[in-house]
């Protein structure tokens, strides 16, 4: 019986090796459906709205329908199919493929971001593209296509999901591919978390500039101010690595879907009390110095602890800091560094342009000039990296800093299609001369 | 958002292993794999008749965008028709279609206008941990209609499709595009498909 086992063993290991190449080649093969499908939108649609020529009342507009996509479609034909395709010969390279080039994918977050307003011009100009759509007799409509994006971005993880369990069947080795699974969870999450920041309308500062969105989730709040304890309203919450943002949940007939600012509180005054009344699911918030209260009921236990979770690591990490500045020599020794411990942010920092705990390459020039002069763009730009912002021509930004890299970390104040938004763009599509 | 005029779309969403693709496969393909599932089909076409005339029948496979709403969203409003899948093996299945159908009610306001359909898959299992009438009891609730299904023995599926289209009353729709129902064949089906399992 003992032969019999290690023959079944055998067995199952071959089973478990099949798995795993029936999703590489599922993963090619639907790598290349996507990419068929992108071209259609850069090859298709984009090439024939040029010919057209951009219909007056549409220009400028024509660069949110598309986003990034352009950049989507080049990287996934001209680069990743012909990894994903070395793969079919050595499975063993899928996993770090996926992990070498997780930074890459943040392209999928702007594209996200970006796609409620382009939804929203695609709906205006409907007829328009039908219109395109039968001139290069396209068998779907433009929205089905521009949705492609999204849908793929959901797919790896659970492809490398399949390609996990059948890793462990055959015995061989997973740590890498689970990490692989991580970071490709983590990728959608992003987007989905951009998607809804991008519904958020009253809020008048940049949120851009509040650092991570660490979590988001709906509660019951009740809001209590001095001795008054309001009704429980459902709020959604985002907990950002400066700031607490309230909002109400807009349910305005059907589609229309977003989120209206109510309140904040500043994570440099946030106090937290992890528990109330001995209830599993709640927990308060405050500002210090403030006498209104709120109390959050998450739907679940485990809502909750994770929220308070977060919300103590975001509070020791700000004590550490704290001390830091209060005695820097006497943290130094602890930490063994000046680094600020950020817990909870998976990414890391920008490389070139400097951030306001890593070491700049020069100093940003006097950005104490609150009322700096507003400058204006002289050509589009489209953001590649997490920490560039999209900008187009005519609208005007304050340049913040600039560096070594030729490039400038700018504001741009709110306007009509977008909420205001900071960032790093190239100096060269800035009128600074 | 005004209507494609040529295009219905039906959108299929449940928790991960419940046997969407499969279902959707076995109608579109009239197949059913035990080997391996592809997990990556987003959308699939069917010519149908509608108002006596041609009209694309689209199903979207959500998988994937499970645990991602504001993705999900998107799906949501573009649907016209909804297909809430659980496992009739798995009680946590049905559970986790409450915040879909939430979602659902959500974004389109009065559900009762919109064809839905929520399906316990894997009606050929032994295992059960749903019953049919607490399948139906949700239904109930939700005000929408229920039906048990076997991708694997082909249980109910064209049925349920086809049920799905019945219930929009805006449009006159069939699959087939003469518009008379073959019942005949798909009950034959449906027999060759128990008898499979034996």
């Amino acid at each position: 019986s003992d032969q019999g086992s290690n023959e079944s063993d055998t067995e199952q290991r071959n089973k478990a090796l099949r798995g795993r190449m029936f999703v590489v080649s599922e993963m090619v093969q639907s790598e290349k459906d996507y990419v068929k499908d992108l071209g259609v939108i850069v090859e298709g649609f984009m090439s024939r709205l040029e010919v057209r020529g951009i219909p007056e009342d549409m220009r400028g507009k024509d660069k949110i329908v598309f986003g990034n996509i352009q950049q989507i479609y080049d990287w996934h034909r001209d680069f990743f199919l012909v990894e994903l395709e070395r793969c079919v010969q050595n499975h063993d390279l899928l996993a770090d493929l996926f992990i070498r080039h997780e930074r890459r994918l943040h392209m999928y977050v702007v594209y996200c971001q970006n796609k409620p307003r382009s939804e929203f011009i695609v709906i205006e100009y409907e007829t328009f593209f039908e219109e395109i759509q039968n001139e290069i007799s396209c068998r779907m409509s433009i929205s089905d296509y521009l949705i492609k994006p999204i849908q793929r971005i959901t797919k790896y993880q659970l492809l490398l999901k399949d390609f996990l369990k059948y890793t462990s069947k055959a015995g061989l080795d997973c740590d890498e591919v689970e990490k692989a699974v991580e970071l490709m969870s983590l990728v959608p999450k992003r987007c989905n978390d951009m998607m809804n920041l991008g519904r958020l309308q009253g809020y008048e500062g940049k949120l851009s500039s509040h650092g991570k969105l660490l979590q988001q989730e709906t509660f019951c709040v009740w809001e209590q101010d001095g001795g008054v304890l309001s009704r429980s309203k459902e709020r959604r919450v985002f907990l950002f690595e400066q700031i607490v943002i309230f909002s109400e949940l807009l349910r305005k007939g059907s589609g229309n879907h977003g989120y209206q600012f109510k309140n904040s509180i500043k994570v440099s005054y946030l106090a937290m009390q992890d528990s109330v009344d001995g209830d599993p699911c709640k927990f308060v918030l405050w500002s210090r110095g403030s006498a209104e209260r709120f109390t959050l009921q998450a739907s679940s236990a485990a809502v909750k602890m994770t929220w308070v979770e977060t919300v103590a690591a975001l509070l020791d990490a700000q004590n550490n800091f704290l001390s830091a500045l209060q005695s820097p020599i006497e943290y130094q020794r602890k930490e063994g560094g000046i680094s600020v411990t950020r817990p909870l942010s998976s990414g890391r920092p920008p490389s070139a342009p400097p951030t306001p705990n890593g070491h700049a390459p020069q100093p940003p020039p006097d950005n104490e000039q609150d009322d700096q002069e507003l400058v204006l763009v002289l050509q589009d730009f489209v953001a590649v990296r997490e920490d560039e912002i999209s900008v187009f021509r005519g609208e005007k930004v304050q340049i913040l800093a600039s560096n070594q890299q030729g490039q400038s970390l700018v504001y741009r104040p709110a306007n009509s299609d977008s909420p205001a938004a900071e960032g790093w763009v190239p100096r060269s599509v800035l009128s600074t001369h | 958002m005004p209507e494609q005029s040529n295009d219905y779309r039906v959108v299929v969403f449940g928790a991960g292993g419940v046997g969407k693709s499969s279902l959707v496969l076995r109608f579109v393909k009239g197949t059913f794999r035990d080997t391996y599932i592809p997990t990556v089909e987003d959308t699939y076409r069917q010519v149908i008749s509608c108002d006596k005339s041609v009209c694309t029948l689209q199903i979207t496979d959500t998988t994937g965008s499970h645990q991602f709403p504001a993705m999900q969203r998107l799906s949501i409003s573009k649907g016209h028709a909804f297909i809430l899948v659980y496992s009739i093996t798995s009680k946590q299945s049905l559970e986790e279609l409450k915040p879909i159908y939430q979602q659902v009610l959500a974004i389109k306001g009065n559900v009762e206008a919109i064809p839905i359909m929520l399906v316990g898959n894997k009606s050929d299992e032994t295992q059960r941990e749903v019953e049919t009438k607490d399948g139906e009891a949700q239904a109930n609730q939700w005000k929408c209609a229920f039906m048990e299904t076997s991708a694997k023995t082909n249980h109910n599926v064209t049925e349920l499709f086809q049920e799905l289209l019945n219930l929009d009353k805006k449009r006159n729709m069939s699959l087939n595009i003469d518009g008379k129902r073959s019942g005949k064949q798909s009950r034959a089906e449906r027999l060759k498909g128990k008898c499979s399992v034996m």
